[in-house]
């Protein structure tokens, strides 16, 4: 418009505008929202174009706090980085999570071992809790879901192998946004199981004034990728498993086992609506087979959602309804416990391994197929590979529904009140099937069956006022609220040995002698609170946040305190609004937070209750020194920060943060002549401080576009105290304790992960080492080469720093993403490669045997020699687990849209992922993890399943 | 204005209501499938688990690993190990396993969570005390007779730091313990209940045959202190005689398993893959003998139908190797479940030879009692020929010949017969009476262990490779189990006293036991 005038036109989308009767000299005035507004003289040019700036107030996003609270950006004296949906649904995965590797500063995500669908390690700012499972808290649309992990509640070599988790469950197509609350200060409102971090999930919405129909496919491919370098140029000798004979030269190729494994996701959504009502509905199949031959997941989500405005806008109602079906079949993570990989790896290399590949064979003394393997187990877990795919079946179906209602009510213009109920309920049915013959440590003569029901409902429910006001330069936001958080969990099941029928799977076929095991166990537990938020602002520069939260919980019944109270105060300066700022600076934002985040420790502590032993059927005496006096738990930490924009495409932030954790309730153990194993304690201080960092730059260029985001996050992991004064509750005396405690074994490894004070939470220490003489020399003596008993420390298995770089290439319609991830620093050891190098299969074994052996201390020493003292001490199976990797390639084109008449919208493209491994100097994926629950049993591979690498292509249609 | 206000006061009412309701939490934190009280009988099982270790891991560390040292099974495997209890040179985290094990494990086992248990609910009086008492003491002669000095007198409940009493201190308070829980067993056997009748495997509550095992646990004890307290152990076997020890086949003491577990070493041999086989130093005596026992105790080996069992202590071995070799007789099918041996009533026989031949009052001479001895042992395995065995004065000992790996036989310096004579040295006939025993006493390895500490007898193979760098010496072996690291770890100051109540004030595995001091005899 032309300043002064009355009336102005608009552009058209593509900017164009005829403005009338303007004469030179005459002020024409360009806005456009969110921009500043820009003047320019008219002198009688034919055009006259105007690049406007983004406006600084404008540049306040908006985002997604806990409990679905909206903030202006600037506010928000924490870390909160949002990701998008295109950056989750670029290269699909599915499990979602596995696809924010790298994109976000704060969080490690290391993926399960055991394929697609398999349940990821998120963890924020580093591990904190002795005993939880320092996982982050999943919150959809401000209400914390319930994520029970399918896995074996112990992790070693010889568990069970794990299965996914509720956050797997969920449709990648229907989320819209991310945030990730990385720090307990952004979660105080969350209490307790967030103080691990939140990672937020905004889902979509029916959009309205327009309807959209999506449909969308993705397929990709995924190969063994990181396998260990075998050989197949000796055999074994006669009668012997370990190849360790004669050259035979076999064309044995364990890689041929792996199947190519597929992933194939469809999904069909709708978006419609009016201004009064939109609707979102959603269906999407996700259909994958592993690299392991029989061996897959399959989901099924349905969802939909509907939003509504009435009584004069002023009341919302937003209901949500989801369905899952999922199911798996033979999801394989690592161990020697109903893993292929231990027979096929170390099949003695002098037999023929297509005797093998016919894996049963009719007995007719016995009416059934028995297994063939003529080798045993050997105490690895070696059984055939094909016969554990196909006759040891582990399988699971879930069925799961969430429905959610929320009602926000506008009650003035400064208030208004919103009350939200979901229930998240499902039931999950386990089978293991165990054909007759298959290895009596698993399987009774007949086989065995397990088959365990259990189901979850979660209901929570809250509501909360919040209050606007305004007077003069200051504005007051208020959010005070109440919630009830209510779970219950049951499970039954049975387990056991096959009685008279051979291969009939059914409850009435249980043998009910040894290894008969019933299973039952439940819980209920609730929490509930109240909460309020207050957030003072003045004049869009400073903001000062106080939230305080107080929890009842159920765990607490019979202790000393029935609630537990939480603050947090936080301030953030907006600098750039302060003073005149240069036109370059977009924003300058400094801030800081303090939180405490109380914590209880876990149910059914506060009594004795007796334990019932499965293995032998019945109730036991406890083993554990009951210590009733225990009290909630306390994370204190703080963080400070900084965001920039500058140039209106560079923007930094940057945080720093540290957390303590006090009084964590952790078991010691004592001694056994006390009558008991260990005993609660409540003690220790964990401290983590660290670095968040993001630099970003994006612009564009007429038909180009270019953005690129580097993520750095630092973690320092220090155990400041473990144990201090505990008292013997029995009669107070202080009671001398470990300064360490034991954090479990690498199962065929000798190493172990022990808590130090001044050590970590990942200092791994090894026990063996070669006997060396006086000078210092590998010592070989009469009786050979010897090993020693020599504790020492490895190194730890948490990463020093990770980074991320991902970069997006635009031009018209087509687009090229680029993601490289980084990990620096810790350890990561291979119980594999040991077992290899014991039998003579590891590719090193025949080098060295082609070169005569190894020369140690001015004589050799044959491979077999060296590599059976060596073998199975952690000091020789350690590596670096630093690895660099272009871990997402993606290329999509979205077509013209006026080849199709703007009806259709059409995107094609090619996706990849861990395509190439920069540097890794581990035998195997360093970031895989063998079973995500474990804070202890990471970063170990015991015949561990080869990371993947994935191609595909996805087609999206838009109409 | 007002309205609004009435929402807001509608809103606190809702939240404090909702907030306010915890009248369920009791009963939340309750677990609904687990009890907060258990009769006192049900804390038994786990307890007379200690006595046979049937569940198998258990088996394992209990039965095979330092059990090898008794001459009965071998462990053919490595583990993927260099560190190994065969070849003497057992590293910290297994050689602990036992003892800890004894005391308390994880999940209920072991003795003490089920005795403090028995201790708490009768207050350490009457029957059911007693009993524990019984089977405690049962346990803890155990672990004094393989790690020497240990926490017993001053255990208690609450006190997490124990203090170790000197071995001789320790056996007299087991008498003592003993001594009251034998009148509290008469009484009980004297009245014909049985309140145990419900979980006791072993006799089913039977008083009568519990007064037995308790007299002879007794004079087991006190044949084990006879080097070092002759008087005192004199007497207590006397006692014990006159009190009524094992004298028939039904007076043995079996762990029946009643479904509670499968016998140990047929998960051992079966379950596991051959984790446990005949130790070649029995087969071989047993071959020489032409003992009739041998097809009751073992299995032929499928490599040539023999007896041959597996040479024990070989670096590196891997059981894939010695499938073909002697399995114990109880990886066969029908053994699945049978019954584990405790204490039978042959080594009571035994135990009367021996302190007959001292000069203790039995209530017999030594040549009966020995042959007692044999006999019993026979009618127990249900093998016939016991006459001509015993009246054998020919053959002798086999030397053990390994028909697939020749480089593991070894010769028997064992050269003495069955045939009972009169006319010999004590030496002579101790040596007699011990190999006898310990051939009847399979596969209770920690008897024909300890039996072989004290006397030297019998001629027990060493390890093919002693990997202990000459600490320990491969003829005398291993002499005890070293304290457990974890008291090392968690109590330091009362483990580093019990160090110098040692013979040598060394905590190792050549350390001799004070009822053991040094008896080379081949």
């Amino acid at each position: 418009m032309v300043k002064g005038g009355t009336g102005g036109v608009t552009t058209d989308v593509d900017g164009h505008y005829v403005l009338k009767g303007v004469k030179p000299g005459d002020i024409v005035i360009f806005s456009l929202l969110g921009y500043e507004d820009l003047e320019l003289a008219y002198t009688g040019q034919p055009t006259l174009n105007a690049v406007l700036s983004v406006s600084s107030e404008f540049l306040d996003e908006v985002v997604v706090t806990a409990l679905g609270i909206k903030r202006s950006e600037k506010a928000l004296s924490y870390n909160v980085q949002e990701v998008k949906a295109d950056e989750v649904l670029a290269v699909k995965d599915a499990n979602f999570m596995n696809s924010l590797v790298g994109k976000v500063a704060g969080v490690t995500i290391n993926s399960g071992s055991n394929g697609p669908g398999g349940a990821s390690r998120v963890v924020m700012r580093g591990v904190k809790s002795i005993t939880g499972s320092n996982q982050a808290l999943y919150v959809i649309d401000g209400i914390p879901m319930f994520n029970l992990t399918n896995a074996s509640s112990s992790a070693s070599n010889m568990s069970d192998q794990p299965g996914t988790d509720g956050v797997a469950d969920i449709n990648p197509e229907d989320i819209e946004s991310i945030s990730m609350l990385t720090g307990p200060s952004a979660a105080a409102l969350y209490g307790n199981a967030a103080a691990s971090g939140v990672v937020l999930i905004t889902t979509k919405k029916g959009a309205a004034g327009k309807t959209s129909v999506t449909v969308s496919n993705n397929t990709t491919f995924s190969t063994a990728y990181m396998m260990p370098d075998m050989q197949s140029k000796y055999g074994n000798l006669a009668g012997q498993i370990a190849s360790w004979g004669p050259a035979v030269n076999s064309d044995y190729n364990p890689r041929e086992f792996f199947n190519t494994g597929t992933n194939v996701i469809n999904s069909v959504s709708l978006s419609t609506g009016t201004d009064k009502n939109q609707t979102y509905l959603s269906v999407s199949t996700t259909n994958t087979t592993g690299i392991l031959p029989n061996s897959g997941y399959n989901r099924y989500n349905f969802s939909g959602r509907n939003t509504t405005k009435f009584a004069k806008d002023r009341l919302t109602l937003d209901l949500g309804a989801n369905f899952v079906l999922q199911d798996d079949k033979n999801m394989t993570s690592q161990g020697i416990y109903y893993n292929p990989l231990p027979g096929l790896y170390l099949f003695p290399r002098g037999d023929n391994f297509k005797e093998i590949q016919m894996y049963e064979r009719y007995d007719a003394a016995l009416g059934y197929n028995t297994v063939y393997w003529p080798y045993g187990n050997d105490g690895v877990g070696m059984q055939n590979p094909y016969w554990v795919q196909n006759r040891e079946l582990r399988e699971n179906s879930k069925k799961r529904y969430m429905l959610s209602a929320s009602l926000a009510w506008e009650i003035t213009d400064w208030l208004d009140i919103a009350g939200r109920v979901k229930l998240d309920n499902y039931t999950n049915r386990l089978t293991y099937k165990l054909y007759a013959t298959t290895d009596q440590i698993w399987a009774g003569p007949n086989g065995s069956y397990r088959d365990v029901n259990s189901s979850l409902g979660n209901t929570y429910a809250d509501v909360i006022a919040t209050i606007n006001k305004t007077w003069g330069g200051f504005t007051l936001n208020a959010n005070i609220g109440a919630s009830i958080n209510d779970s219950k969990y049951e499970l039954l099941g049975l387990d056991g040995q096959l009685a008279d029928l051979p291969n009939f799977f059914a409850i009435h076929n249980l043998s009910r002698g040894a290894k008969y095991k019933p299973k039952q166990e439940g819980y209920h537990d609730q929490a509930q609170a109240v909460f309020a938020n207050v957030e003072l602002a003045w004049k869009s520069m400073l903001y000062l946040t106080l939230t305080g939260r107080n929890d009842w919980e159920s765990r607490l019944a019979y202790s000393n305190y029935k609630s537990f109270f939480y603050p947090s105060v936080g301030l953030s300066a907006v600098i750039s609004n302060m003073f005149d700022a240069p036109k370059w600076l977009n924003l300058l934002k400094v801030r800081g937070s303090y939180t405490e985040v109380g914590n209880s420790y876990d149910r059914y502590m506060t009594k004795i209750f007796y334990p019932f032993d499965e293995e032998s059927g019945s109730w036991s005496a406890t083993s554990t020194y009951p210590n009733l006096d225990l009290k909630p738990e306390r994370t204190k930490s703080w963080e400070v920060g900084l965001n920039t924009k500058f140039l209106n495409s560079i923007s930094l932030d940057f945080t720093y943060y540290r957390s303590n954790t006090y009084n964590q309730t952790f078991y010691v153990s004592l001694p056994p002549a006390s009558g008991f194993t260990n005993m609660p304690v409540q003690s220790g201080n964990i401290m983590n401080q660290g670095v968040e960092m993001a630099v970003g730059y994006g612009d564009s260029w007429g038909d180009f576009s270019f953005s690129t985001n580097y993520t750095l996050t630092w973690n320092e992991n220090r155990i400041i105290k473990l144990i201090d004064e505990v008292r013997n509750p029995f009669n107070g005396e202080i009671i001398p304790m470990d300064d360490m405690l034991e954090k479990g074994a690498f199962g065929g490894l000798d190493a172990k992960l022990m808590l130090k004070e001044g050590g970590s939470m990942g200092d791994v220490y090894g026990y063996h080492l070669l006997g060396r003489d006086y000078n210092g020399n590998i010592a070989y003596g009469e009786s050979g080469l010897n090993v020693e008993n020599k504790e020492f420390y490895l190194g730890s298995i948490l990463p020093k720093t990770n980074m991320g770089w991902s970069t997006h290439f635009g031009w018209k319609g087509l687009d090229l993403g680029i993601t490289f991830a980084a990990r620096i620093g810790g350890i990561v050891m291979s119980a594999t490669e040991s077992y290899l190098d014991r039998y003579g299969v590891s590719a090193r074994s025949a080098e060295l045997r082609d070169a005569g052996g190894i020369k140690i201390n001015q004589g050799m020493v044959s491979a077999q020699e060296y590599y059976s003292k060596i073998a199975g001490n952690a000091a020789y199976y350690t590596y670096d687990a630093t690895n660099v990797r272009l871990s997402e390639l993606s290329l999509n084109y979205t077509l013209p849209s006026n080849w199709f008449k703007d009806k259709l919208r059409m995107t094609v493209g090619f996706v990849g992922k861990n395509l190439w491994m920069i540097y890794c100097k581990a035998p195997f994926d360093p970031e895989l993890s063998g079973n995500v629950t474990s804070n202890y049993y990471q970063g170990f591979d015991s015949f561990m399943l080869p990371s993947t690498r994935n191609i595909g292509f996805n087609v999206k249609f838009q109409f | 204005m007002n309205k609004i206000f009435k929402h807001i006061l509608t809103f606190f009412v809702i939240a404090a209501a909702s907030a306010g309701c915890t009248d369920k939490f009791g009963e939340m934190n309750t677990n609904p499938y687990r009890p907060e009280t258990l009769p006192v009988h049900s804390f038994f099982p786990a307890m007379l688990d200690c006595l046979a270790s049937p569940e198998e891991n258990p088996c394992q560390r209990n039965n095979t690993f330092w059990a090898c040292f008794g001459g009965y099974v071998t462990a053919p495997h490595s583990w993927t190990r260099t560190n190994l209890y065969s070849t003497f040179n057992i590293d910290d985290a297994w050689n602990q396993w036992t003892v800890d094990w004894y005391y308390t494990a994880e999940g209920g086992k072991g003795l003490y969570p089920g005795w403090f248990s028995v201790q708490r609910l009768t207050e350490g009086k009457g029957y059911y005390f007693q009993m524990a008492q019984l089977l405690r003491v049962y346990v803890m002669q155990m672990v004094a007779s393989l790690q020497g000095p240990l926490p017993y007198s001053k255990v208690a409940n609450g006190d997490f730091y124990v203090s170790y009493d000197d071995e001789r201190t320790a056996w007299h308070a087991m008498f003592d313990d003993l001594d009251a829980a034998i009148v509290e067993i008469q009484s009980a056997a004297a009245s014909g209940s049985a309140p145990l009748a419900a979980v006791d495997r072993i006799y089913g509550g039977d008083n009568v045959k519990w007064l037995k095992f308790a007299n002879t646990l007794k004079l087991r004890m006190a044949m084990r202190i006879s080097n070092v307290e002759p008087e005192y152990a004199k007497q207590k076997a006397e006692e014990a005689v006159a009190s009524g020890v094992m004298e028939g086949i039904s007076d043995s003491a079996y762990d029946n398993l009643n479904g509670r577990y499968n016998n140990g070493f047929y998960t051992l041999a079966v379950g596991w893959g051959g984790e446990v086989m005949a130790n070649a130093c029995i087969t071989s005596y047993m071959n020489g003998y032409q003992d009739p026992r041998r097809e009751k105790y073992f299995l032929p080996s499928a490599h040539d139908g023999s007896y041959m069992g597996v040479r024990s202590g070989i670096a590196g071995m891997n059981k894939s190797n010695y499938v073909e070799y002697s399995h114990m007789i109880y990886s066969e099918e029908a053994n699945k479940t049978a019954p584990m041996p405790v204490m039978l009533a042959s080594e009571a026989a035994f135990l009367r030879a021996e302190g007959a031949l001292k000069g203790w009052n039995m209530g017999g001479d030594a040549k009966s009692f020995y042959e007692q001895g044999i006999r019993l042992s026979f009618d127990q395995w249900g093998a016939s020929g016991a006459s001509d065995y015993i009246a054998n004065s020919t053959r002798v000992p086999g030397d053990y010949v390994d028909s697939k790996t020749p480089a593991n036989n070894i010769a028997n310096k064992c050269k003495v017969t069955v045939a009972w004579e009169d006319n010999v040295s004590d030496a002579k006939k101790l040596e007699r009476i011990i190999t006898q025993k310990w051939i009847a006493g399979y596969p209770n390895g920690l008897e024909a262990w300890s039996d072989f500490r004290r006397t030297g007898y019998p001629y027990i193979f060493p390890p093919k490779d002693n990997m202990s760098n000459n600490e320990v010496d491969s003829e005398l072996g291993q002499r005890r189990l070293r304290f457990s690291q974890s008291e090392y770890n968690r109590n330091n100051d009362n483990v580093t006293a019990a160090v110098q109540m040692l013979s040598n004030k060394q905590d190792k595995d050549y350390t001799d036991l004070w009822w053991a001091q040094n008896q080379k005899k081949y």
